[in-house]
Parts: C-alpha cells; sequence; structure tokens
C-alpha cells in the first residue's frame, strides 16, 4: 500500500507541491525584487556547483529525456555490444563526475549561511535526494549491469504511464530496491523544489513568463484599441461630430 | 573561439557516426522466413486452443481413441456442421431443451449425460478449438515442446543469437541478455534478472518450455495479451539454456552443478 503510494499517487502530488510551492514564493517574493536577486546570487554561489557539476548534471537530464522520449532508439543502439559498453561507460563516467560536482556543491553550501533556515534545512534536503538519485544510479550501473537497456524496457514504459495519468506502479514495484529509491529521489526533489533556493530560479522564469505575457496584451490590448478607434461605427453614424 | 568550433564540429560529427548504425534498420530475423508459429503448425493451430482442448475436452472425450464418457472428437468437424458445434459446445442443455434431434439422440446415446455448457466461451475460442481439432490438434506437438535434447547445432547457434539479441525476436520482444546473464559469456548479459546458465537443469524441459511461453516481464502496455517468441524461437533459446547448463555443469563437475 505504502510502496502503492509512492509510485501511484505521489508522483502526481510531487508536480502539485511544485506548482503550488512554486505560485506561493511567487506571490510572496514579486514586490521584494532586491530578496530575489539577493537569493539568486546565492544559487550561483552555492547550489550553481562548478563547471563539473553543470555539465554532468545537463548530460545526465538530456540522457534520463533521450531514454524517456526515444526508448525504441536507445534499445536499437544497445543492439551492439560496442555501442552498450560505449552508453553504459561514458554513463558512469558522467555519474561520477557528477558525484564528484556534488560534493563541491554540498562542501560551498555548509560554508554558506542564509538568512532563513527554512530554505536551508530544504536546500540540504535537496541535496540529500540528488545525492541518492545519483549514487543509486551509480550503484545499479555496478550492481545490475545495462540499466540504459532495461531502464528503457520497464521505467520508460513507467514513465510514460505517469505522463498519460495511470500510473503503472507495478512496473516499479517489481524493480529492485536501489531502482525504486532512483526514481523515488527524481519524484521528491520536484516535491521540495519550489521550498530550496532553486525556487527562487523557478520563480524568475515565472515572472519572466508573466511580464512577456502581460507585455503581449498590451500590445494585443493597445493594437486593439488602435483598430476600434479607426472603426468606430460612431464615425459611420455620426460623421460631422468629428 | 575557431578552435572551438572546429572541436564542436568534430563531437557533432563523432556523435552522428556513433548514432548512425543505431537508426531503425530492417534486420534479416534468424530463422529466415519459416520461422513462425503458423508455419510450424499449420495456420489455424492455437496454444490458447490447445490449452483449452487440454483442460475442458480431453476429461470426457479422446481424440481417436474411442468413447470416453462422451464421443471420440476424432473427425467431429466433418460429422456435424460448424453452426451446430458452436450452439452445442456453447449450450448443450440449450440445444437438447430444444428438441435438436441430433442432440437429443445423443442425450440417449451417452445415458443422459449432458456436456457442461461452456458458456464463458468466446465464438472465436470455440472456433479455435474446433480448427485445432480439425487439423488434427491433438496430434500435433509444437515445435517448443520437442526437447532440447533434439535440438542441432544451427538450433543452438540460432538460441544463442536470440539469446543476445544478435538476431531479432519476431514478436519485436527484447532479448534475453537485456536482464540475464549466462556464465561463459563475458559481461554481454545483464544482471537485473537472475543468472540462467543453470536454468535448464533446475526446471527441466517441460517447465522451461511452458515458461517461456509466458513473457518473463510486462514490460509494455498490452504485451502479455501478445505473443511473445514463436514456437522455432522458443525451442531454440531452450536449445542454447540446455547447452549452456550442460556446459556449466561439465565444467563444474556433478558437485557443483547439483544447486
Amino acid at each position: 500500500m505504502k510502496l502503492n503510494f509512492l509510485f501511484a499517487i505521489f508522483p502526481y502530488v510531487a508536480p502539485g507541491l511544485l506548482v503550488v510551492g512554486t505560485a506561493v514564493r511567487y506571490l510572496l517574493l514579486r514586490k521584494h525584487p532586491e530578496i530575489i536577486s539577493a537569493e539568486i546570487k546565492e544559487v550561483k554561489a552555492s547550489l550553481a556547483g562548478n563547471r563539473l557539476w553543470q555539465i554532468s548534471l545537463v548530460f545526465l537530464v538530456v540522457g534520463h529525456l533521450i531514454a524517456l522520449v526515444m526508448p525504441r532508439m536507445l534499445l536499437q543502439w544497445n543492439s551492439s555490444h560496442t555501442r552498450l559498453y560505449l552508453l553504459e561507460g561514458a554513463a558512469f563516467a558522467i555519474g561520477c563526475a557528477a558525484l564528484a560536482g556534488w560534493i563541491v556543491v554540498l562542501w560551498r553550501s555548509l560554508s554558506r549561511h542564509g538568512e532563513s533556515r527554512l530554505i536551508e534545512l530544504s536546500d540540504m534536503a535537496l541535496l540529500a535526494l540528488l545525492f541518492v538519485g545519483i549514487s543509486s544510479g551509480l550503484l545499479m550501473a555496478v550492481l545490475y549491469r545495462w540499466g540504459s537497456t532495461w531502464g528503457a524496457m520497464i521505467l520508460t514504459p513507467y514513465l510514460m504511464s505517469v505522463l498519460r495519468g495511470e500510473a503503472a506502479a507495478h512496473f516499479v514495484l517489481q524493480m529492485p530496491f536501489l531502482a525504486r529509491l532512483h526514481v523515488f529521489s527524481l519524484f521528491a526533489s520536484i516535491a521540495v523544489l519550489p521550498v530550496t533556493r532553486v525556487g527562487t530560479v523557478l520563480v524568475v522564469g515565472l515572472r519572466a513568463i508573466f511580464g512577456l505575457a502581460g507585455r503581449l496584451a498590451s500590445g494585443a490590448a493597445g493594437a486593439a484599441e488602435g483598430w476600434f478607434k479607426k472603426h468606430n461605427p460612431a464615425g459611420w453614424l455620426w460623421p460631422e461630430e468629428d | 573561439m575557431r578552435m572551438r568550433a572546429r572541436y564542436g564540429w568534430i563531437v557533432c560529427l563523432g556523435l552522428f557516426l556513433l548514432l548512425f548504425p543505431a537508426l531503425p534498420v530492417k534486420t534479416k530475423p534468424a530463422s529466415g522466413p519459416d520461422n513462425d508459429d503458423a508455419d510450424a503448425a499449420g495456420p489455424k493451430f492455437s496454444l490458447e486452443a490447445a490449452s483449452i482442448f487440454g483442460k475442458r475436452c480431453t476429461a470426457c472425450h479422446t481424440y481417436g481413441k474411442g468413447t470416453k464418457v462422451g464421443p471420440d472428437l476424432k473427425g467431429v468437424t466433418d460429422r456435424r456442421k460448424r453452426d451446430w458445434l458452436l450452439k452445442f459446445i456453447h449450450a448443450s442443455s440449450v440445444v437438447i431443451q430444444s428438441g435438436d434431434p441430433t442432440a437429443t439422440a445423443l442425450f440417449a446415446e451417452f445415458k443422459q449425460q449432458r456436456m457442461p455448457d461452456w458458456t464463458d466461451l468466446s465464438e472465436k475460442q470455440i472456433n479455435d478449438i474446433l480448427d485445432f481439432i480439425s487439423i488434427g490438434g491433438p496430434d500435433i506437438k509444437p515445435a517448443d515442446e520437442r526437447n532440447a535434447e533434439l535440438a542441432t547445432a544451427s538450433d543452438i547457434e540460432q538460441g544463442r543469437q536470440l539469446f543476445f539479441g544478435e538476431a531479432p525476436l519476431k514478436y519485436g520482444s527484447q532479448s534475453c541478455a537485456s536482464c540475464h546473464s549466462v556464465q561463459g559469456n563475458g559481461w554481454r548479459g545483464g544482471t537485473l534478472g537472475p543468472d540462467l546458465t543453470d536454468v535448464y537443469l533446475r526446471h527441466q524441459d517441460l517447465a522451461l518450455t511452458a515458461f517461456l511461453r509466458q513473457p518473463c516481464f510486462r514490460w509494455e502496455a498490452g504485451a502479455a495479451a501478445g505473443p511473445y517468441l514463436t514456437v522455432k524461437e522458443s525451442f531454440a533459446l531452450k536449445s542454447f539454456l540446455r547447452q549452456s547448463a550442460v556446459q556449466h555443469k561439465n565444467q563444474v563437475g556433478p558437485a557443483g552443478g547439483s544447486r
């Protein structure tokens, strides 16, 4: 029952928390640009880490997205043993690089003190979840060989079922503990994201979207006003009044 | 900046060259054009029908061995019309009560022992059973039921290729090596699932045949309902697993092989 909750219900609770949390933070911070810029500086100084961390994270995210979006192509790639070894070796190296980058990020985060204890705690929770995700991925690569193949066969259909809104938890429930931990760390990271400093980045993104939408709406309203002025029926009905 | 752009192009070209072979290509099936189930046992042979026949019919009927509780079913599809058989198998009580002369005669002949109404069977399932009977299904042994001891070197090689994904499985299932390994083949197999080196000796021929008829993992929606392996693929895999088990047993010796 508990596992069913974690893999059938929590995958929808986590994005819900992300949306609600980001909205709340947006409402709290929207009139305090100085706090936003200070927190963005903090994110850059601590969580953004070094180049190794950033590049390895980008590769990990892109690799996982490829497995999610193009599993058939991935399986076709892995049908050659040489290519399979190449991919798994590269993925393992990137995972190790991410772990090394994570250590640097942790070191920087521990040496900094922010104003909010809650945000510090949530930053630590996010870092812990990232550690769980990276280390479980590395351990799986060692203990359960060829995760890029069986992941595309088993975990991709699960994640697709989650995206379709009918989470087929049985895919994950039959997996070893490490695989379940790996998947859970993803959803848990999504859930805690808005209360971390990274949440400020989401707020900035939201502000940018709203700003763009506002500019578009204002432009459209201006254009509409101009059009109505030009095509005002009153002008045809009472031209002498102009 | 120019050097960086040049390196970027080299990386992109390298990735493209690596990716190119991964584009979907039509690969040649392992066992040639005659590798599907239909060719192995006629166009209407169905494993499901064989299974239903075994479970529901053989308790009271024989096939070519005379009367048991009910009549011998050999040639029944020639003796009776298909429509009548469909109605009778689905609900014999209704046909008898309707006063159908054939049904009442049979009812009287077989000591008023009425056949159970198989109302849970669909028309297609009954038709498949009738097809199975009409082609002499009960006398046909599906190719995957052959004992793996009878496998040729070609069968074993075919099984090896299928196991490691060097040849594609007809219904698009993933190779066994995605999750399983067999000793003596390096790191080629996965370790998510159990090691299958001794699986043949642990389960023996019949049990392994039955196991290979089911998908080992429901990795795709609806995969359990669809076909998984052809009978020839199943036999080839069983033959490869038998050879691996025997080889391993010979290497380890009788004491080490008796797990």
